[in-house]
Formats: structure tokens, C-alpha cells, sequence
């Protein structure tokens, strides 16, 4: 049997998975027979929701799946290192997957990330392969496949393990968002064009009054404008306003650092 | 709108393949440095015979090259047969009811947003041309790193073998399903909701 046949037979058994159970018991079964110890495949976001019973994936929240060691997956909720893993932090520089030991070649390596990994061995985790799943509008996301400490990464395996990780990680997302409630998943209406220009000369950092001389508009009309955009989505600040258009693909980064005269 | 272009209709669309060349090699020579013919000005290979067709996306105004792929016969040499075999671990498929994607490209010009519109347009227009065509799949040599979006888009994806280092890339053989639920299956940012694909022209020449 190929490595091939075993992600074929792999990917359509995970999209057939309706519970995180299945999927879970999918991942583990075939996390050993790739030769890892262990695999997690989180979102990058605050994991306190996270728990054993795995409802936080039922409930469509987020996703977050691991056979790390209780002990770790604690601690690492608790201190939150989720959002200062020099292992995530790498896997938001590139999309296909690295090990853990290219990490410095990827970002810059500070104390506070050599701590984290002194804390990571003293867990009992050492080598480990991450594959990142970055879709653009939504958290970061990664599968990590990662072995007991002593033991070597299964090196002819990495290549299948970039083809499980991304595939995983697809099943995995797809369960979650089948699972969020559909309210949830409405896409706000898109600004109008007006609203929009004035979100982006917000961003780029001009005030209501310089803003209405841009767009050759009054600076009431700028405020009206902005008042329109914030109410669309629920927010009170210009900052949040600046985030949510961003993150919801209204406002491409690109448009944002444009220079223009 | 998504112009079909091939060996039928070519010569009425002189100016806008020379643009689609001329952002081929903007994009596959000058910024991703592919080791790829051309001539100074614009990109294009073997491939780019009578046989080759283009779904391409126009800008209405300037007429200029905005989106593009070309489609190769895999019943015919390709890419994946010729350059990149070591990708595909069971037998190439061959078939006339299977396209190759290749040389994938937006032009640089355009703005992010513009982008957006543009990639799913020709998404769009190249799942009209398999419906309306008879193709049930497409094969392309991909980055692994398009992947996950690949994936999330909606896109029933399979993989043809191991994907293997290849030029500072981690290059992998790719399989794509179409069924007549697959425009349904877009999902979030890819989708588009207006038919895509003009085939006007291929009928006007027929006709004439």
C-alpha cells in the first residue's frame, strides 16, 4: 500500500466525519502510522474555550485538536501561549510546512520564544512538523505533527504529512463551520463605495476634517458616513471599524499602505 | 466576462493575447523567476500552440488582459506528462475529457479588489466551459502552498502523488472533479454569482 493510497483513503474518510470524535480518531490513527507521537490542529486564537469533550468544535467555535499531553495543553491554555508560538508565528510566514528546527529561519527567535520551547521539551515534546493553514479572512490555523522527546522526525514521511496536514485541517474547518450557527456565517453586506473610502482614509490615518477635503465632501457628511459603517458592523470605535472592514476583505492591506499623493 | 479563446477565434484577439504574454512574463519571469521561454516581452512555451486554449478575463474598458489560464489537451503532450511526471504517482491522467491548467495568472496591474473579482470570474468561466463542454476534471501542477485555499474555496481536490521539493518549491500534482454542483460549492470570498464564459464569438465564426 502507498503513502498515496493512505491519504486517498484518509481524505475521503474525513470528509465523511460528521463529529470531531470521528475526526479525531481519523487524525490519530493516521498521526502513528506516519510515525508522529503527536499531532494538534488549532486555530490560532485564544483556546480557554477548548476542552476534552471536544464541544467547542461541536458548537462551531473554534478549532482545536490534540493529543498533546493534558499536563501541556493546560498550561498552554492558561498562559496563552497560542498567540506567542514561535511555532504559529513561523507558520504565518510561509504556506507549506516546516520543521520545527527552521523555525529561526523563519522569524526572529526572542527570549520570551526560547522559553516556550524549553517549556515545550520539558513537556516532552521535541521535533515536530508543522503544516500552516492560512485561509485569508479568517484566524490563522495550522496541523503540527510532533514526536515524544528522544525520538527523530519520521523524515520520508514529511512530504505525506504536508498532504494530511492540509487536509485535516479542511476537514476539520469544514465541520466547525458546518456546525456554527448560519446567523453567524452571513457575510455583512459590503459598505457602499462612499462609506468605504472614508474607512480607508481612516486607516490610513486622516482625520474627519481632512478627509472630507479629500472626497471634496463635508466633514459631517464624513462623520454621517462613518456612523453608517459603524453601525453596519455593531462597532463603536473608528480603530474597530478599520479591523472589521479589514478582516471581512472590504479593505485590502495593499489599499491601505498604497502611498498616494 | 470570460473570452474563450483558441485556434478559431485567435486572429480576432491579436491585442488581447499579446497583453495576456506580456503579464505572463511579468508574473512567471520577472517576479516568481520560472526558467520559462520568452522573448523580452512576453512569456510563451510549446504549449502555446493551436491546440492550447485561453479562458481569459478582460477589462471592458481597455480591452488589456486582467485574469487567465490555459487549458492543454491531456490527451496530448502537457505539462504534467512532459515536465513534471515524478509528480504523478499512478498513471497520468489522459483523457479527452480532462483539461490541464497551466500558466495561471493575474495580471499585476490590477488593484486588490479588482483581483478578487477577476480570479473568481475566471473561476467561474472555467467551470462553464467544463459544464458546457463535457470535462469532469482538471489537472495542474500546483504549489503546495495554494493548497489550503484551494481547499477551502470549495474545490473537490485530490491529490496525484507526493508532492516533492522542485526549484525552491514544494510542487505537487493535482486532480479537480467538476460536477454540476461544483459552482455551488464556492464558498465566502471565491464565489461569483453571474454567469462568467463568452462563447459568442466561437459561434459568430462558425456561423459565418
Amino acid at each position: 500500500m502507498s503513502a498515496l493510497d493512505d491519504v486517498d483513503r484518509f481524505i475521503s474518510a474525513s470528509r465523511r466525519a460528521r463529529s470531531a470524535r470521528e475526526l479525531e480518531a481519523l487524525v490519530a490513527t493516521i498521526c502513528g502510522a506516519m510515525g508522529f507521537d503527536y499531532y494538534a490542529l488549532i486555530h490560532h486564537v485564544d483556546l480557554a474555550p477548548m476542552n476534552g469533550e471536544l464541544t467547542h468544535m461541536d458548537e462551531g467555535n473554534l478549532l482545536a485538536l490534540t493529543n498533546y499531553p493534558p499536563e501541556w495543553v493546560a498550561t498552554y491554555i492558561a498562559r496563552n501561549i497560542v498567540v506567542n508560538d514561535p511555532v504559529h508565528l513561523a507558520s504565518h510566514r510561509t504556506s507549506v510546512g516546516f520543521r520545527w528546527d527552521e523555525v529561526n529561519k523563519l522569524i526572529d527567535v526572542t527570549s520570551a520564544h526560547r522559553h516556550i520551547r524549553d517549556d515545550t521539551l520539558k513537556a516532552g515534546l521535541d521535533q515536530g512538523f508543522t503544516v500552516p493553514a492560512n485561509i485569508p479572512g479568517e484566524a490563522n490555523g495550522s496541523c503540527s505533527f510532533a514526536m515524544r522527546s528522544g525520538r527523530s522526525l519520521p523524515e520520508r514521511n514529511l512530504s505525506m504529512a504536508q498532504l494530511i496536514g492540509v487536509y485535516a485541517f479542511q476537514a476539520a474547518r469544514d465541520l466547525v463551520l458546518r456546525k456554527r450557527d448560519t446567523h453567524d456565517l452571513k457575510r455583512k453586506a459590503p459598505l457602499p463605495q462612499r462609506q468605504l473610502e472614508c474607512v480607508l482614509l481612516v486607516a490610513r490615518g486622516y482625520n474627519d476634517r481632512d478627509i472630507g477635503k479629500r472626497l471634496g465632501i463635508t466633514e459631517e457628511t464624513v462623520k454621517w458616513y462613518l456612523k453608517e459603517a459603524r453601525a453596519t458592523y455593531g462597532v463603536s470605535k473608528r480603530v474597530q471599524l478599520v479591523m472589521h472592514a479589514i478582516y471581512d476583505g472590504q479593505l485590502p492591506l495593499s489599499e491601505v499602505f498604497r502611498t498616494t499623493p | 466576462m470570460v473570452c474563450l479563446v483558441n485556434s478559431l477565434n485567435c486572429s480576432r484577439h491579436v491585442a488581447l493575447l499579446q497583453s495576456m504574454h506580456q503579464d505572463r512574463k511579468r508574473i512567471f519571469v520577472d517576479i516568481l523567476k520560472w526558467d520559462v521561454p520568452h522573448d523580452g516581452a512576453g512569456e510563451q512555451d510549446q504549449f502555446d500552440d493551436e491546440h492550447a486554449e485561453y479562458l481569459i478575463v478582460q477589462d471592458p474598458l481597455t480591452g488589456e488582459h486582467c485574469a487567465s489560464m490555459r487549458l492543454l489537451r491531456t490527451d496530448r503532450p502537457h505539462i504534467l506528462d512532459t515536465l513534471f511526471s515524478e509528480l504523478c504517482e499512478r498513471e497520468i491522467p489522459r483523457d479527452p475529457a480532462i483539461r490541464e491548467v497551466t500558466r495561471l495568472c493575474m495580471s499585476p496591474s490590477l488593484r486588490a479588489r479588482d483581483r478578487l473579482a477577476a480570479r473568481n470570474t475566471l473561476i467561474r468561466g472555467m467551470v462553464e466551459y467544463a459544464i458546457l463542454t463535457g470535462i469532469r476534471a482538471f489537472t495542474g501542477v500546483a504549489d503546495m502552498a495554494w493548497l489550503s485555499q484551494i481547499l477551502a474555496a470549495g474545490w473537490d481536490c485530490r491529490p496525484l502523488g507526493l508532492p516533492k521539493p522542485i526549484g525552491g518549491a514544494m510542487l505537487g500534482g493535482l486532480i479537480i472533479h467538476i460536477t454540476p454542483d461544483t459552482l455551488n460549492r464556492f464558498v465566502g470570498s471565491w464565489r461569483c454569482s453571474s454567469p462568467a464564459l463568452r462563447v459568442l464569438e466561437l459561434d459568430e465564426h462558425n456561423a459565418a
